[in-house]
């Protein structure tokens, strides 16, 4: 993407003044370079989400940014609900909660070395990865609308996990808010075997080693050094997030006339934050949050197992 | 994406960032649906390595042909998750709004599929139905992996 497209506000802000049907300007944080290597599909989104009702100050890009469902992959945007604000199925995407959690291990990259095989080959067993894969746990009703409830503090009361935990996880494991009764049969049906399973793509569990620390005082703060072995552990709300993903989707994409927005793109499907499809999403969205809490709260524990039975010695604890 | 369309398949797969498009050509609407159900399929595995053991109906209503085509393979999606099948067999009837299929499809069988990744879902960018200039129909969306 061409930088001086852009109105230049310091080395890294850049603007796209408000033009055309967009209500507030666009900002991307990054340098020269990181601009000039993006997709010209970054602008084309941003202006689209700057065209939102309500959004407030500016559509934004971090440096990361790239071409994404409707909006750009990194971009951030606030809606005021006072001022016709939305939420968009679309812009959250399938992927509800997808997220990242770090565990330190105690050991060392010597000390893990000779153990590296056996493992891999036990997180294989115990942690089911890729398609088809089912976990051992089985969710029926009752027990699904707790888990929807209670995030990753419902995971640690069946036992999956440790209380403090808790204080080291978003939210503290449970998102408020959440109404599983707006979570549909079939997205609860999706889920019901896929608690505790990684999923694929992009998503992993890793055995991690610190190569190099960049801030001393931050690594010392989480418990990082040099030569450390972590674990990191990157998956969301799987089957359930898709699902509802997928409905939501489809029912803003075919509502948006009712509620009187065009959209700049179909992607950007969105309803008024205050309307009743508004909030049956946030309430169905936050359950699909806890989704993912739970489901990295039994990673975690399912990894400890492993770490015992393998590594007695090592304490795969804090979370980062 | 496992498999490249030979041509005159009557499928192909198209690129979007690190996802991917499915696309379907036919005589008609529903020969394209099927079509760009067997590009789905080749998301994940070889359909030529899977065997129509199994079969189950599904029916969609839309309110118009694009996304009647969501619809049809956000249905797919959801019966490979829940069924744990995957799908080489399509017959597909439209009819207005309705959209009526048998699916003959069998169970992943891991070391045989090979299964590369999981589909989320069918996204509305590039979601596409129509009748081209040669008068075949085109029926097309990115899928999220």
């Amino acid at each position: 993407m061409d930088p001086d497209r852009f109105t230049q506000l310091d080395d890294t802000t850049w603007q796209i003044p408000q033009q055309g049907n967009m209500r507030v300007p666009g900002i991307l944080y990054a340098d020269r370079q990181l601009v000039s290597d993006m997709d010209d599909k970054v602008w084309e989104q941003l202006t689209n989400v700057a065209a939102l009702p309500g959004i407030v100050n500016a559509a934004y890009a971090m440096p990361d940014a790239h071409w994404g469902y409707g909006f750009p992959i990194g971009g951030v945007a606030a809606f005021d609900p006072d001022q016709g604000g939305v939420v968009s199925a679309g812009g959250v995407g399938f992927d509800i909660s997808c997220g990242v959690r770090t565990l330190t291990t105690g050991l060392s990259v010597d000390a893990l070395q000779p153990h590296r095989e056996t493992l891999a080959d036990f997180l294989l067993y115990r942690i089911p990865a890729g398609v088809g894969s089912t976990g051992r746990i089985r969710l029926d009703d009752i027990r699904m609308t707790a888990m929807l409830e209670g995030g990753a503090d419902w995971a640690v009361r069946q036992g999956y996990g440790r209380r403090e935990d808790l204080e080291r996880i978003e939210e503290h494991g449970r998102m408020a808010g959440a109404v599983p009764e707006a979570v549909s049969d079939r997205a609860r049906r999706r889920q019901r075997d896929e608690m505790g399973t990684l999923g694929s793509g992009n998503h992993y569990l890793e055995v991690q080693a610190v190569s190099e620390i960049y801030d001393p005082e931050a690594a010392t703060a989480f418990g990082l050094q040099r030569d450390a072995v972590v674990v990191s552990i990157h998956c969301g709300s799987r089957g359930l997030g898709h699902q509802i993903g997928t409905e939501f989707l489809r029912e803003m994409a075919l509502s948006a006339q009712q509620y009187h927005i065009t959209l700049p793109d179909r992607e950007l499907a969105c309803a008024p934050l205050t309307s009743p499809l508004g909030k049956r999403y946030l309430g169905a969205m936050r359950a699909g949050i806890n989704c993912a809490l739970a489901n990295r709260q039994i990673l975690t524990h399912l990894t400890r197992e492993v770490f015992e039975h393998v590594l007695p010695e090592a304490d795969p604890a804090a979370d980062l | 994406m496992t498999e490249t369309a030979l041509p005159g398949a009557g499928w192909e797969h198209f690129q979007h960032g690190a996802d991917i498009g499915i696309r379907g050509f036919g005589t008609t609407p529903a020969e394209a649906f099927a079509r760009a159900a067997t590009a789905l399929t080749a998301v994940i595995t070889r359909p030529e390595a899977v065997r129509p053991l199994r079969w189950i109906d599904i029916d969609c209503r839309a309110p118009d042909l694009d996304f009647l085509f969501l619809d049809w393979i956000n249905a797919l999606v959801y019966a490979m998750a829940t069924e744990g099948l995957l799908f080489a067999r399509f017959e597909v009837a439209i009819e207005g709004p309705m959209l009526r299929a048998r699916l003959g499809g069998e169970p992943v069988d891991r070391a045989r599929h090979q299964p590369a990744v999981e589909v989320k879902g069918a996204t509305l960018t590039a979601l596409e139905v129509r009748q081209q200039d040669d008068g075949h129909w085109l029926a097309q969306c990115v899928v999220d992996v």
